[in-house]
């Protein structure tokens, strides 16, 4: 021991006791015998002693004082490793990785050899994928405890995740003669592992493929090693073996599209004819199998695919198969297949009709459900196209039909919720929900029709027919990390203005991806231990991929948006919820709002007695815990549930969105929206460099229309977004150039801006820039927006009025013929009531919404009133009236 | 509803399941090619029975109805064509004139669906129910009079007409029912003859289907209705006797001209 302080005899076996006592999670014994040592008033400031008390009060849950204790007793004793290993400890379990990294190394420094806390310190370096220390510190371990297959292993895996192949082989092969591994299947998979390792190493194929050969009877995953064959045969040129290969794989799952690529490539069929005729022949082998008959689809061309689809689609309009739709969605990205398959399916629905036959020819007659799902499928194929009338029709026509079938209804609520219709599009899932009260997903779809109308208490209501008992709603969604709805409650709060909601729940979603990360932890040592090497390794690569997905990105842009409201209308954090109804509707509109009030208080009651009911619960649990063991524990940090009020009452609104914009231009740079929101960030922060970096990505996504092709530059081909970006920039750069300091940053950003059209340059009439964009595309919403949110950007005092005109100076008729979707709208009619355009009379916000409503004809959700119509009906479930001999 | 503690609320995927699989009995085929089954009535299906009925039939049963309805048992059937609710049947004991005969109160299908072999499976059915059971002394129904459809279905299963109603039904025009009876115990009680139109062989138009599935539907007034009806249900005058009937039965009917002459 290097401590300063050694105990004597009878205290140091006490101290020990310590230590087991904390191995055992015994805390509070632990405890008893720190202060045993402490009273002795000679040993009251003993430092090791100190640290474990504090590290035992903090697995009590005592925070202030474990740090306190810890922090003395490292104070008294610097020299010992005992202390710092503590001190690393406690960081660690509030997650604060880096200093716990580096006490690990102080602790080291007293004591170089210490297994455990090398053990300690590499699983923090992996965590952070500080890859190289990582590699450090499983080296020396190996050199330390050489005869532990661990070590060798970690070593391993060490080396390959920072590139060092021959090493990481060389040690592999040794690994394998060392005879460390107990059954076939760990052997099996260490060669596996050997074979990925040396394909990734950039050894020959043929080589690879000789180790795979020589070890084939020992490798007991069969699938991962034809896989792994059929590929690297195909690298090879060896396509003879490698059609086997996926003949074989084929064989023992024929629905592995894959697999037919595989086939096709080792096959050298270059030609639709040779591939169809593969496919049939696969039919004709697995008649089973869906893959070989639908890839026919996307090869086929011209008549040839109008047999094949019609013969497709007919047997399965037959069967019966709901996501038949879907299947084919993919193939309406071609337009003359698209032709076809309306030709074909308005025909079926022809002869059903007329002689109960798909087609003339047919020998038989069709059941009537064969007419029930042509009508389906006709429907989503006209709510594809947005021909919302024809869509609507279709699905009325299935519905009197058979009024029982739940996926109509759920098509139905599709169709009219992309009519803009929220409010229909609830009814139907509330009806098809309760035909099938078991069915969660169409509980969950009805959730979410809920939540697209705006009503987030009816959502968790709705939800919470099938969440535990005893637990809330919100906390039952958290732990279950249900994503899929917090993500939506964050944009249906932002729509209807309550940003804090909004922020809570992105928040709450980011805190998952952090609790992913966290998952991490234990399978650092659980999947070497197991020898399962080469899931771990992808594991880890996926990990660090995680936060591209969908969820994140969109809850990072509504953060970043709310932010940036927040930061340039400071007023938004204390306006009422509910916007002021406007005149004319106002009485209307109060007694509906009382309604919901009380709907609301309803659903609120009822909330906060289940939460009151489940925290009495919960200290019931607790209490019983603590009773029974003598220890209450925590394992993880605690984490303080998100206030949103706290949220929304942020100082720092543009260094909270900061977070959030480099996740996005980290994971998600592939998106436009990244690129503009992250713009509007650092225009905020006045970061020259860093907003025309943001330019420059934009525009590269979208394709260059920078006008560095000389001759007029066509500014209506511009990106409405770019088209903000470069004014604003240019308009900031003229206010602020003079203040700037750094000639460098000017220098690079005067070159870069001379390569943009003249329009967009400093110099230039900027105000005429951005009118000039709307005249010369006048027609689209999104356009629109853009414009007017410069314009009120531009001149934020005279703005406003100019920038909320622009939303209603339109010609319908030509505004109707471009395509603009609900969502444009939507958005433009967010912007005139979260008054980012400046306040407005309340009375020009109607005027917007029936231009809306004339523009959607079918659409609810710009009704003056949003309960408009809806409350006051008693909800009496439609009657279809059957009318029989419309269809025979 | 959410506050439901039923355990299958809570795991209804586990419990649900082998009640309402509708295949869990064996598919009978039906026309065209279609697949015929019989399924359970649960709390979590209950809603397609009603949205049938309200369909099928001019009249609101009310909750009494589809209450009860969930403890009969096999009495009560969801009738499925190619795994869809198109139809139902719900049946229930009468112990009335010291007789113990099993009460039709409702059996129908959707439109769409006639003519499939759906009415047929529900009644053999209900018919085998009673041989199961063994001391059933018939089936009896009420149908409108005008329903010759369904009166044609039901001759064809061997019911004879042994009374009729006045003023049997409340809403609806013509008032009268016939009481149609199959006898499995004991002397039939002698029958009445059936009406002209039926019995030469009916001119059942295509289009008058729905008319009779509709009409032939109603329910039972209770003022009519026997002693019984009045103790179960006396609040509602809709919830008794309801027989509807009628359902695929018009091409049945058809079919049954042709083989019947």
């Amino acid at each position: 021991m290097s401590s300063s302080t050694t105990l004597p005899t009878k205290e140091n076996n006490l101290f020990k006791r310590i230590l087991k006592s904390y191995e055992h999670k015994q805390y509070r014994t632990g405890l008893k015998f720190a202060k045993q040592i402490l009273s002795n008033s000679k040993f009251a400031e003993h430092g090791e002693t100190l640290a474990m008390k504090g590290l035992l009060h903090n697995y009590l849950g005592q925070k202030e004082d474990a740090y306190e204790l810890v922090r003395r007793g490292l104070k008294n004793d610097l020299r010992s490793h005992v202390c710092w290993h503590v001190y690393g400890l406690l960081q660690r379990s509030d997650r604060k990785y880096d200093g716990a990294i580096k006490a690990y190394h102080n602790a080291l420094k007293w004591d170089p050899d210490n297994v455990q806390i090398m053990r300690d310190l590499s699983l923090l370096q992996l965590q952070m994928r500080d890859n190289e220390g990582y590699c450090k510190t499983r080296g020396r371990l190996f050199k330390l405890r050489p005869n532990n297959r661990i070590n060798w292993m970690g070593y391993i895996v060490a080396l390959n995740l920072v590139g060092r192949y021959k090493q990481a082989l060389a040690m592999l092969e040794q690994f394998r003669k060392l005879q460390f591994v107990d059954t076939e299947y760990e052997a099996s998979e260490v060669l596996l592992y050997q074979a990925q390792l040396m394909d990734e190493a950039g050894r020959p194929t043929d080589k690879v493929l000789a180790f795979l050969s020589e070890n084939q009877e020992r490798i007991l995953d069969k699938l991962s090693f034809l896989e792994f064959q059929g590929r690297l045969l195909v690298a090879d040129g060896s396509y003879q073996r490698a059609a086997e290969v996926y003949n074989q794989l084929i064989d023992r799952n024929p629905e592995n599209s894959i697999y037919y690529q595989g086939l096709i490539t080792s096959l050298r069929l270059t030609s639709p004819e040779e591939k169809l005729a593969l496919f049939a022949e696969k039919h004709s082998r697995y008649p089973r199998a869906e893959a070989p008959q639908r890839l026919p689809l996307d090869i086929a061309q011209g008549e040839t695919f109008r047999t094949i689809a019609k013969l497709h689609l007919k047997e399965r309009l037959r069967k019966g198969v709901p996501p038949l739709f879907l299947n084919l969605k993919s193939l309406y990205e071609d337009a003359e297949k698209l032709e076809i398959l309306e030709s074909i399916i308005l025909d079926f629905y022809k002869n059903l009709c007329s002689s109960r036959k798909f087609e003339q020819s047919d020998d038989k007659l069709e059941p009537p459900t064969s007419l029930l799902w042509t009508l389906y499928f006709l429907s989503q194929h006209f709510d594809y196209r947005g021909k919302m009338d024809r869509a609507v029709g279709f699905i009325n026509d299935a519905l009197e039909h058979t009024p029982t079938l739940i996926e109509l209804l759920m098509c139905k609520a599709d169709v009219l919720n992309h009519c803009g219709d929220p409010r229909g599009s609830v009814r139907c899932l509330e009806e098809a929900q309760a035909l099938d009260t078991a069915d969660r997903y169409v509980n969950c779809e009805c959730a979410l029709a809920l939540l697209r109308d705006g009503r987030v208490d009816e959502a968790g209501v709705m939800v919470s027919r099938f969440t535990r008992d005893g637990c809330t709603i919100s906390s039952y969604l958290r732990e279950m990390q249900c994503m899929w709805y917090e993500t939506k409650v964050a944009l249906t709060e932002k729509r209807s203005g309550h940003l804090g909601q909004c922020l809570k729940a992105c928040h709450e979603v980011d805190r998952h991806f952090v609790e992913f990360v966290e998952d991490q932890f234990d399978f650092h040592s659980y999947c070497v231990r197991r020898l399962c090497i080469r899931p771990y390794i992808e594991f880890l690569r996926e990990t660090d991929r995680l936060k591209r997905h969908p969820f994140y990105a969109t809850v990072s842009e509504l953060a970043v948006s709310v932010y940036l409201l927040l930061h340039r209308q400071p007023g938004l954090r204390d306006r009422k919820p509910d916007p002021t109804p406007e005149p004319e509707a106002a009485r209307k509109a109060e007694r509906k709002q009382r309604k919901a009030a009380k709907r609301k208080a309803e659903a609120e009651r009822q909330r906060r007695m289940e939460e009151e009911r489940d925290r009495m619960r919960k200290e019931q649990r607790d209490r019983k815990r603590a009773v029974d063991s003598g220890e209450t524990e925590s394992d993880a940090p605690k984490e303080q549930e998100l206030d949103s009020d706290k949220l929304l009452h942020t100082e720092t609104p543009l260094t909270d969105a900061l977070r959030f914009v480099n996740a996005l231009r980290e994971f998600n740079p592939a998106s436009i929206s990244t690129h503009l929101l992250a713009f509007e960030v650092f225009l905020e922060l006045g970061k020259p460099l860093m907003m025309l970096q943001a330019v420059a990505a934009a525009t590269r996504l979208v394709g260059n229309h920078s006008g560095l092709n000389p001759g007029p530059p066509d500014i209506s081909a511009l990106h409405p977004g770019i088209h903000r970006c470069r004014i604003l920039f240019s308009h900031w750069w003229r206010r602020n150039s003079d203040s700037l300091t750094n000639s460098d940053v000017s220098e690079m950003v005067v070159a870069i801006v001379s390569e943009w059209p003249p329009p967009y340059r400093p110099d230039a009439e900027l105000t005429q820039t951005n009118e000039d964009f709307l005249t010369r595309t006048p027609d689209s919403l999104a356009v629109r927006l853009a414009v007017a949110r410069t314009t009120a950007s531009l001149a934020p005092e005279s703005g406003p009025r100019a920038a909320a005109a622009l939303l209603f100076d339109w010609e319908l008729d030509k505004v109707r013929e471009s395509a603009n979707s609900i969502i444009d709208a939507l958005n433009a009619l967010e912007s005139l009531e979260n008054g980012s355009l400046g306040e407005l009379d309340p009375s020009r916000i109607v005027e917007f919404k029936c231009k809306c409503r004339s523009l959607f004809p079918l659409s609810t959700c710009f009704n003056a009133d949003q309960d408009e119509g809806t409350d006051d009906e008693e909800e009496t479930p439609q009657t279809y009236q059957y009318l029989n001999g419309d269809y025979f | 509803m959410g506050k439901d503690k039923d355990v299958s609320v809570l795991f209804p995927s586990v419990t649900s399941f082998p009640k309402t699989n509708p295949t869990s009995t064996c598919s009978t085929p039906g026309r065209y090619g279609g697949r015929i089954d019989l399924g359970t009535i649960t709390q979590h299906n209950l809603q397609q029975l009603k949205r049938l009925n309200q369909v099928v039939f001019p009249v609101a049963y009310n909750e009494k109805f589809y209450i009860d309805v969930l403890h009969v048992g096999d009495l009560a059937k969801l009738a499925y064509f190619n795994d869809i609710a198109v139809g139902a049947v719900c049946c229930r004991i009468d112990t009335s004139n010291n007789q113990r005969r099993l009460y039709i109160m409702t059996l129908g299908c959707l439109a769409a669906y006639r003519n499939m072999g759906i009415g047929k499976v529900m009644v053999d059915h209900v018919l085998s129910l009673c041989e199961t059971d063994g001391k059933m002394d018939g089936v009896y129904l009420h149908v409108q009079i005008s329903n010759d459809s369904a009166i044609e279905f039901y001759r064809r299963f061997g019911f004879e007409i042994i009374d009729v109603r006045e003023n049997y039904y409340k809403r609806i025009e013509p008032p009268d029912a016939y009481v149609l009876q199959k006898t499995l115990r004991g002397t039939p009680p002698k029958p009445l003859s059936w009406p002209n139109r039926v019995e030469n062989g009916v001119d059942v138009d295509r289009g008058g289907g729905v008319e009779n599935g509709i009409e032939g539907g109603i329910e039972g007034g209770v003022e009519n209705g026997n002693a019984d009806n009045v103790a179960e249900a006396p609040v509602t005058p809709v919830e008794n006797g309801l027989d509807k009937s009628n359902i695929s039965e018009q091409t049945l009917t058809d079919n049954c001209v042709e083989s019947t002459d």
